[in-house]
Order: structure tokens, then C-alpha cells, then sequence
């Protein structure tokens, strides 16, 4: 699979304002992609996906690091040369009420694009656009009305329309279907794949639904905190994620399956401020596992048990073990009311009832972790 | 039994039933709409009504009250005071109008170019920085102050009154432009049409332009009014147009002497013409700002 992006300590920050402060939206992020391949990345609100698209696509100018586009470097590309590339990067918002000109028409938005990259005479324009909106399911009725008039599920196939216009070879994906109804959302999955599928562009997939990175990407990266924690091939990572965070995210859906053997993954507390980074791994305030040295070192990827760079980690302790090691100890790490559970059954029942009060208020710290 | 009372919807196609619509039972508006048209509608056409020459002197039928030969009565030179008002929109409305035009593209222009680029550091950033001052200091005086001055420096011709106007309306609009820019650039459409390729100029042109002039050409209806007040009373003091142009302030300006002696007439019915208009010019501004926000 020939390489069509790589991105290279990707570091984002933002001056905050009336203060020396900065935020740190992406801290340190390296990845790539290939031609005609998904990458999903998840992860919670304020963990720097969106940010990490719009510094790859170089809508925002990274503070530090590189991208590197079929080759270029997009940091030292003119305004120009950028605005011609644009032809094969496009971006399709999580809102596309917000992502359209208001005074615009449905034609105009989708034509757009071919005015910019191509030189098609105004009849041209309009064949491909009909085309275009034939292709993603779109009603040719709905061409001459402004974006308003649409529905969300409308709205974001001309969004998708006005993506894959030009052809490009990278359409980052930012959190396409979380405004959408469950009926909607498959719908406009399963067209992203049949997209793909037939035009061989590369997807890169942001979303915290789980379910949905699940079923388009090829790889995943799991982000906390503006860092890739963990990133490798969707289906095995999802089995066994090898990063505590990773488990503790994946595992914090519900199953289908109410037998499954599954466990949930504790973490304590909250996600400390991007506005003042641990030093060490950012995960080590809230992690179960944690170590001296994660305290102190940033970790670098570690690559899991004999993955030459396509799965790997994050993370201090799982370096150090043996593979088999660590997912024993994954294992064995008990949410505190598993704990409790096997406490008060060896204790017997005259502690229960002081154990009572605090069960309550333990059940909605973990509830809410 | 009606059509409406069976539950059927009517679709009125015909033009009364589609501009009936439009105005939305909204009486005031229907009013005011209709009251500046028929003001406007008889300046443009009063050289072919049966009326008096406004400008003649008739020195026999001084200060005559109003009666059936002279409507709205005669001034003090012997003029019909009916003629002279139905002549003033010539020259109020025109200032009114070219001003307030003329202000609301330099101020839209200057509005579009001087704040995108505002906040975006450079030799752009302290331009912006530079003209948003310029335009703070100009409207820290006051209108009329301001109007007198440059009047009394420029001369007192009906050009010179619309290019002290256009002076003084320019940062209104300016201000507006600017409100909506700043607000609208901000809006992720604008990071969408570049990311989908368009040049920077043309987001500014075309999707910046497009979404933030709105709110400024509401402003110019009321504008107009302040206009009109302003010619009015620039007139009034002696700086604006002279006599014996037909013009609502002169008239006011030299009816109101004869206010002390018990002479309504000469300053009352152009005053009245002044009132109207710029109340129905508020209106009428008023109503498109509401229907623009829906």
C-alpha cells in the first residue's frame, strides 16, 4: 500500500488569551496512511481529533512537526500551490448546517469545488454536478434550494458530494454522523464505504463512536489528551487493546452480549487541563497501573508483541513486560466494586451495612469514569 | 360559505394578494411604504401637475392662509406653500438617497476589507488597527456639529451637502459591515470554502460579503431619515441649500418667524412632510430588519 500521508510530531497549541497560558490541543502525533485506507481516531470531547484534521489538512497551522501530503510537506508549500492541493484533500464537517454558505444553493456548494480545480465550461459544471448528486443518493429537486431547507441526513450527502468532487485521494472525515439519526447514519456509512470502495480514496475517520470506527476503519488510533495512545489494526486492537486507556475506552461500551466475560477497565478521577500537561504520560494521574517512570517520562511507541510499526503503544509498563505478562495484568486489574464485591463476601455480612453508605457514592464515581 | 371556512388553502397568485402577503398584516409598514411613495411619486412628477411655479414670487399674495386656490396656504414671499412641498423631495429625497448610497458602498468596502484582515497581525492588521480609530474619532463628534463645520468649509450647494453627508454617514455603515464581519468570519463556512479550494478574495468577495452586508443595508432606510432631518437643518441655519429651492428646513426656517404672529401654516405643513417621512423611513427599516432575522 503505497503511502499517501504521513504525519510527523504533530504539536498544536493555542495562546490563550489575557493569559501566558497555552493549550495544548495535539501534543506529539505521528501516524501515516495509506492510499485507499481508514484510519478511525477516537476518543472522548477535548481530546484533540478535530484538531489533529484540521492541522492535517494545514487549516490550522501546526505549532510544531510535520505533515507530509503525497510526498510535499504542507508547511512549506505557497498559498497557491496549497489552494491547488486542496483538489485532493477535502474535509466533510460534523455539522453541515454550519459548514454551508447560508446564501448559497445546493448547486452552487457543490459545484464550488469544480470551479476552483477545473477548468469545465458552466455546462460541464452542471452535468457533473447532477452526476455527482446521482452518485451519493441526492434528489435532483433539492439543487436549487439553499441548505436550510434540507435535512441533516440531505445535508450531509451534499457535503459528501461536494467532497469527493474533485476526486481527491484523502477526505478527512470529522465526526460525520454524529448529528445524524441511527437510520441516517448507517445509510451514510455504508455510502462512504461504496465511495471508497469505487474512487480508492483514503479516509480519515473521526468519531467517538466506537461502533462506527469499527465498521470502516482498517486501523484505529486511540487519542487522550492531544496523543495518540495506542493505534493498530481496528479489529485486533478492539480485541485486545494493549494501552490502559484503550481498554478502559472500548471497554466502557455496552455489550450486546450480557454473558460476555468482559470486564470493565477503571480509571480514577478526570482528565487533568490540556492547559497544564502532566510531564509524564497523561494518562499516569488517573492510571491503575501506573509507575514511578510514568510519572516522570513521556512514554515513546512501543511497538506490541512482534508488530513492526503497525500496532504499538504508549506506555512504560507494557514495554517493560512480557506480552503475555501485561494482558495478564490487564486482566487482573478489578473496577474498586469488584473489589468490593470480593471484600465484603470474605469479610461476611456484618460489614455490610457500612459499606452501604459508600456504595452509592463509589457507584457514581465509577459510573461516571 | 367561504372557501377559507371549508379548511381549503387559498394560494393567492394574483399581485395585491402576493404583496398583501408579503407585508403580513403589518399595517404600519403597508402605511409607511405607501406614504413614501406617494411623497416620492409627486416630486418626480410635480412638473406635470397642476401646480404653482414653487419658485415664483407672487408679492400681492403674501402669507395668504390656506383656502381653496392655495391648499396649504402661501409663504412670505407670495410662493405656494402646497407647491413648494410637493417640489422639496427634488432635493431633500435626492440628497437622502445618493447620500446614504453613496455612504453604504464606502462603508461596506472599507467594512469587508479593514476588518477580515483585522487581528491577523502584518502591515494588514495595523491598517485595520489605523482605520478603526480614524472611524472611532469621526463618530465621537457630534452629526450635526460636524455637518455645520464642513458645510460652512465646502460650501452650501446641493453637492457639496450630499458629500458632507456621504462623509458623515460612511462609519455608520462601516460599523456595521464590520459587526457582522467579525462575526461571520468566524463561522465554520468560511474555513469550508477554503478548505474546498476558494482563493482567499473570494471568500472575502463572495461568502463574507454576501452574509454580512444585510444588516447594513437595513441601517439605510432610517439613515435616510436622519439625512433628510440633516439637510433640513443644515437649510435651517443657513449652510445648506439656499432659497429659494424648494426645501422642507428652509421653509421651516423661514415659516418660523411668523409662528410669534399667529401664521401657522408656512412652517407647519413642511414639518409635517419631515415627520412622515422620516418616521415612515424608521418603519420601513424597522420592518426589513425583523424580515431579515427571521
Amino acid at each position: 500500500m503505497a503511502e499517501l500521508l504521513r504525519v510527523a510530531d504533530l504539536v498544536k497549541q493555542f495562546d490563550l488569551p489575557g493569559t501566558k497560558k497555552r493549550l495544548t490541543a495535539v501534543n506529539g502525533v505521528s501516524f501515516t496512511l495509506g492510499e485507499g485506507e481508514t484510519l478511525g481516531v477516537v476518543g472522548e470531547s477535548g481530546s484533540g481529533k478535530t484538531t489533529l484534521g484540521r492541522c492535517v489538512l494545514r487549516l490550522l497551522d501546526a505549532t510544531a512537526g510535520a505533515v507530509e501530503f503525497m510526498s510535499m510537506d504542507l508547511a512549506t508549500l505557497s498559498r497557491s500551490d496549497l489552494r491547488h492541493l486542496r483538489a485532493n484533500m477535502q474535509i466533510v464537517y460534523q455539522n453541515p448546517g454550519e459548514a454551508f454558505d447560508p446564501t448559497m444553493t445546493i448547486r452552487g456548494i457543490i459545484e464550488d469545488p469544480l470551479k476552483f480545480h477545473t477548468n469545465m465550461s458552466p455546462r460541464e459544471r452542471r452535468a457533473e454536478v447532477h452526476q455527482l448528486t446521482e452518485r451519493v443518493g441526492l434528489d435532483d429537486d433539492l439543487l436549487d434550494k439553499r441548505p436550510r431547507e434540507l435535512t441533516a441526513g440531505a445535508r450531509q450527502r451534499v457535503a459528501i458530494a461536494r467532497a469527493i468532487a474533485t476526486k481527491p485521494k484523502l477526505i478527512v472525515l470529522d465526526e460525520p454522523t454524529s448529528a445524524l439519526d441511527l437510520s441516517v447514519r448507517r445509510r451514510i456509512i455504508d455510502l462512504l464505504i461504496e465511495l471508497q470502495r469505487d474512487l480508492g480514496v483514503s479516509y480519515m475517520f473521526i468519531s467517538h463512536d466506537l461502533s462506527t470506527i469499527r465498521k470502516i476503519s482498517t486501523r484505529v488510533a486511540i487519542m487522550y489528551l492531544g496523543e495518540i495512545m495506542e493505534l493498530g489494526p481496528t479489529q485486533e486492537l478492539y480485541d485486545t487493546p494493549r494501552h490502559p486507556y484503550s481498554r478502559a475506552l472500548l471497554l466502557s461500551v455496552s455489550r450486546p452480549d450480557p454473558t460476555s466475560q468482559a470486564r470493565r477497565f477503571p480509571l480514577a478521577g478526570e482528565i487533568p487541563s490540556p492547559i497544564d500537561l502532566p510531564p509524564g504520560c497523561p494518562l499516569s494521574s488517573r492510571c491503575p497501573l501506573v509507575e514511578e517512570i510514568c510519572e516522570e517520562q513521556r512514554p515513546r511507541a512501543v511497538d506490541v508483541d512482534g508488530h513492526n510499526g503497525d500496532w504499538w503503544a504508549m506506555c512504560h509498563p507494557m514495554g517493560a513486560a512480557a506480552p503475555l505478562e501485561w494482558l495478564g495484568r490487564l486482566d487482573a486489574t478489578e473496577t474498586r466494586r469488584e473489589a468490593r464485591r470480593r471484600d465484603s463476601a470474605a469479610i461476611g455480612p456484618a460489614h455490610f451495612g457500612r459499606l452501604i453508605g459508600r456504595e452509592t457514592q463509589r457507584g457514581a464515581q465509577e459510573h461516571h469514569d | 360559505m367561504t372557501i377559507a371556512s371549508l379548511g381549503v388553502e387559498r394560494r393567492t397568485r394574483s399581485l395585491a394578494g402576493r404583496i398583501w402577503r408579503w407585508f403580513d398584516g403589518d399595517w404600519l409598514f403597508l402605511g409607511a411604504v405607501i406614504a413614501l411613495s406617494t411623497i416620492a411619486i409627486l416630486g418626480l412628477i410635480a412638473p406635470h401637475l397642476p401646480l404653482a411655479d414653487p419658485e415664483l414670487p407672487v408679492p400681492e399674495d403674501r402669507l395668504q392662509p390656506p383656502s381653496w386656490s392655495h391648499p396649504f396656504g402661501t409663504d412670505v414671499n407670495g410662493s405656494d406653500i402646497l407647491s413648494r412641498v410637493i417640489y422639496a423631495p427634488r432635493v431633500d429625497l435626492l440628497i437622502a438617497i445618493l447620500s446614504v448610497l453613496l455612504a453604504l458602498a464606502f462603508g461596506s468596502v472599507i467594512g469587508l476589507f479593514g476588518t477580515f484582515f483585522q487581528g491577523r497581525g502584518g502591515i494588514a492588521g495595523l491598517l485595520t488597527e489605523l482605520l478603526n480609530r480614524t472611524m472611532d474619532i469621526l463618530q465621537s463628534f457630534p452629526a450635526f456639529i460636524v455637518a455645520l463645520a464642513l458645510a460652512g468649509v465646502v460650501g452650501s450647494d446641493l453637492w457639496s451637502v450630499i458629500g458632507v453627508l456621504t462623509f458623515l454617514f460612511t462609519p455608520i455603515f462601516f460599523r456595521f459591515v464590520r459587526g457582522e464581519v467579525l462575526h461571520i468570519r468566524e463561522r465554520l463556512f468560511i474555513e469550508a470554502q477554503t478548505a474546498a479550494g476558494s482563493p482567499l478574495w473570494r471568500v472575502l468577495l463572495v461568502n463574507v460579503s454576501r452574509n454580512s452586508v444585510g444588516a447594513a443595508v437595513v441601517q439605510a432606510s432610517p439613515t435616510m431619515g436622519f439625512a433628510i432631518l440633516l439637510t433640513a437643518g443644515l437649510a435651517f441655519l443657513g449652510v445648506g441649500v439656499k432659497p429659494p429651492t424648494p426645501e422642507w428646513g428652509l421653509m421651516i426656517s423661514s415659516g418660523q418667524e411668523q409662528l410669534y404672529v399667529g401664521r401657522w401654516w408656512p412652517a407647519i405643513f413642511p414639518g409635517m412632510a419631515i415627520a412622515i417621512t422620516v418616521f415612515s423611513l424608521a418603519v420601513v427599516g424597522e420592518a426589513l430588519r425583523r424580515r431579515l432575522e427571521q
